[in-house]
């Protein structure tokens, strides 16, 4: 063997050694810009993403029956009763107007109403539709004890939904704490 | 025998000239890396558990192939991305100050920070009428792409597709998957009339779900996040409906005379709690799903309402005021060992309790205005989370336990707001009209 031939190997020996240790030094990063069919990308499947269309769809509205003139009367003459706050015992002027909504109720027995019990807008939105369920029993049981039909009255809460007043102060809030009346449709 | 060797020399040789063979030589020492360590680098980052943000990410200007269009399409890509890396909140985000990333990455020297650093790079094509998004995560320290994602997708999917890339970095660098594919159900009366709405978490995409065109309440997302239960007046009587995500007509639930309220799924899906006055009193009941199988589980003359399930679907969170103001209590799923739970403050509600199993938030009168306020659930340090003007209510978690949407009235009027769960970093989500009583979803996929 010649020295050239020793230099020879030895240097290729070296080199592939070099070579196979040097590891992830090795290569530079490519960027994807860069990479002209960037093999690892490509061969990434795809996963299709769509994005569903949203439709609201009509709720039917339940079918509202003609009310007679007779009757409509009557209610409009039924006055609301207020509460205190966080309160649905009823006070004395409370009672006082029921007194006389029970009468208006006495003189006409066709006239079925829905009790309304609201409240104002302190307090969380589920507390306030118990709450308001609270104030229209009230009304209800004391129209009850008068001597009125139970199946003539129904109730509904609203809680902090339907305010009558939307101002911010004690004089809306005063406003919003009531039991409604209104004609059974 | 020499001879064979020379042979496979002179073969070797051939295929792999003498010549670069030398330069290679001469570049690897001149690129010697500083750690001798010939191990190849973890695929998976470390996962933190902390609040200590150690992971930076650059994200590169995601570039574009193709026509002018797609220019816009790989910025809004872009930026949706890094929005989303932002507000996850475990990261800390950088620009990449050039364009060209290669100089970028040669000048990143190994710094002996704690912060782990990856590179996130994007590319938008055309493929027929859609898009094709390609992006990958690349961990600068190590020198290794760890991430590689193609999603194909019409442009009105463009953000969907965006969100999903975004989660997958996140599982990838944190263990756990991201919620920007996440969305908030919400009450809305835009329309004229109080409606459910749905819209990404980050507050783009609002969509009106339902058209009940009466008073609509207290939405809920079912756990497979394929449904949305909420109350509705449209009859006349406060019944529970449910309306698929994406609209279509509505289905009855539960049409009890009087308040069919507060509904809540089991964390299974199978049960929903509610609260009932069919009785005359306001209890909490629990029904199959499809509204059979109604069992009572309180019976107090007190108000029991807005119930709140443990993620381990075996306890229930809810609000008495049996003591005579409202208070958050807790009992077994049957109703059993009932048991008051907070003790400060004279008007506690809305309990919510934490995907993660370990906190319960919920809304408590401090002073004129109501607060949102987290505990563990030994019911021990109390800890406020919002202050200010105006009133915090009905919280609901982000699926990861790491952010609470609500609502607030401290700009004026209710809108939706998020925080992270300490109760920084607030961010409105909605503009018009009243928004309030949020509730955020699942992960998309999730059980």
């Amino acid at each position: 063997m010649t020295r050239k031939r020793i230099l020879y190997i030895a240097l290729v020996l070296v080199a592939m050694a070099l070579l196979l240790s040097s590891g992830c030094a090795k290569k530079k990063v490519t960027p994807i810009g860069e990479l002209p069919s960037a093999p690892a990308p490509s061969r990434t499947p795809a996963e299709e993403v769509t994005q569903p269309e949203v439709k609201a769809q009509e709720t039917p509205a339940p079918v509202q029956e003609e009310i007679a003139d007779e009757i409509a009367a009557a209610a409009s003459k039924l006055k609301d009763v207020f509460f205190a706050f966080d309160d649905y015992s009823l006070t004395e002027e409370a009672r006082q107007i029921l007194a006389s909504d029970g009468k208006v109720l006495g003189q006409t027995p066709k006239l079925k109403i829905v009790i309304e019990g609201h409240c104002d807008e302190r307090g969380t939105v589920e507390y306030n539709l118990a709450l308001g369920e609270k104030r229209a029993l009230s009304a209800k049981n004391y129209f009850v004890s008068y001597g009125i039909e139970p199946s003539r009255i129904s109730v509904v809460s609203y809680g902090k939904e339907r305010p009558f007043d939307p101002g911010h102060d004690e004089a809306a809030w005063g406003k919003n704490r009531r039991a409604h009346f209104v004609v059974q449709k | 025998m020499f001879n064979s060797i020379k042979t496979v020399f002179h073969g070797f040789l051939k295929t792999l000239s003498i010549a670069p063979c030398l330069i290679a030589l001469v570049t690897v020492f001149l690129f010697v890396p500083t750690t001798t360590d010939s191990e190849q680098p973890e695929v998976r980052l470390e996962i933190r558990t902390s609040e200590a943000i150690s992971i930076r990410i650059y994200v590169a200007r995601f570039a574009s192939l193709g026509p002018g269009g797609l220019g816009k399409s790989a910025a809004d890509f872009e930026k949706i991305v890094g929005s989303d890396l932002q507000l996850s909140g475990f990261f800390e985000m950088m620009k990449v100050p050039t364009g060209d990333i290669n100089a970028f990455l040669d000048g990143f020297k190994n710094k002996a920070g704690s912060k782990e650093e990856v590179l996130v790079e994007g590319r938008v094509s055309a493929e027929e009428d859609k898009i094709v998004f390609e992006g990958r995560v690349y961990d600068i320290d190590g020198r290794k792409t760890i991430m590689n994602k193609r999603y194909k997708f019409a442009g009105r999917a463009l953000r969907r597709a965006a969100h999903l890339f975004s989660d997958e970095i996140v599982l990838q660098l944190t263990g756990e998957r991201g919620i920007a594919s996440t969305c908030v159900a919400f009450v809305s009366n835009v329309s004229g009339t109080k409606e459910i709405h749905v819209m990404d978490y980050d507050g783009y995409g609002n969509k009106q779900v339902t058209m009940e065109r009466s008073i609509c309440l207290s939405p809920r997302w079912s756990p497979d996040g394929q449904r949305i239960a909420y109350t509705s007046y449209s009859s006349g009587n406060p019944d529970l409906h449910a309306v698929g995500r994406y609209g279509g007509r509505p289905s009855v639930l539960s049409a009890y005379r009087g308040l069919n309220s507060s509904p809540a799924w089991s964390p299974d899906g199978r049960k929903i709690a509610l609260t009932l006055t069919k009785d005359g009193n306001a209890e909490i009941y629990v029904m199959n799903a499809d509204g059979s199988g109604l069992r009572r589980l309180t019976s107090h003359p007190a108000i029991d309402s807005s119930p709140s399930w443990s993620p381990s679907g075996r306890q229930i969170a809810f609000t008495s005021d049996r003591s005579g103001r409202p208070q958050i209590y807790m009992m077994e799923a049957d109703g059993s060992n009932v048991r008051r739970f907070t003790f400060a403050g004279s008007y506690n509600d809305s309990p919510a309790w934490s995907p993660k199993g370990d906190r319960i938030t919920y809304a408590s009168r401090i002073g004129n205005n109501f607060e949102l306020s987290v505990v563990d659930i030994a019911g021990a340090n109390p800890f406020q989370l919002t202050s200010g003007n105006g009133n915090n209510e009905n919280p609901s978690w982000s699926p990861d336990g790491r952010q609470i949407v609500f609502s607030s009235s401290r700009g004026g009027k209710r809108d939706i707001y998020v925080m992270n769960a300490d109760g920084s970093n607030v961010r409105r989500l909605t503009s018009q009209g009243e928004n309030f009583d949020p509730s955020w979803s699942p992960r998309p996929g999730e059980e």
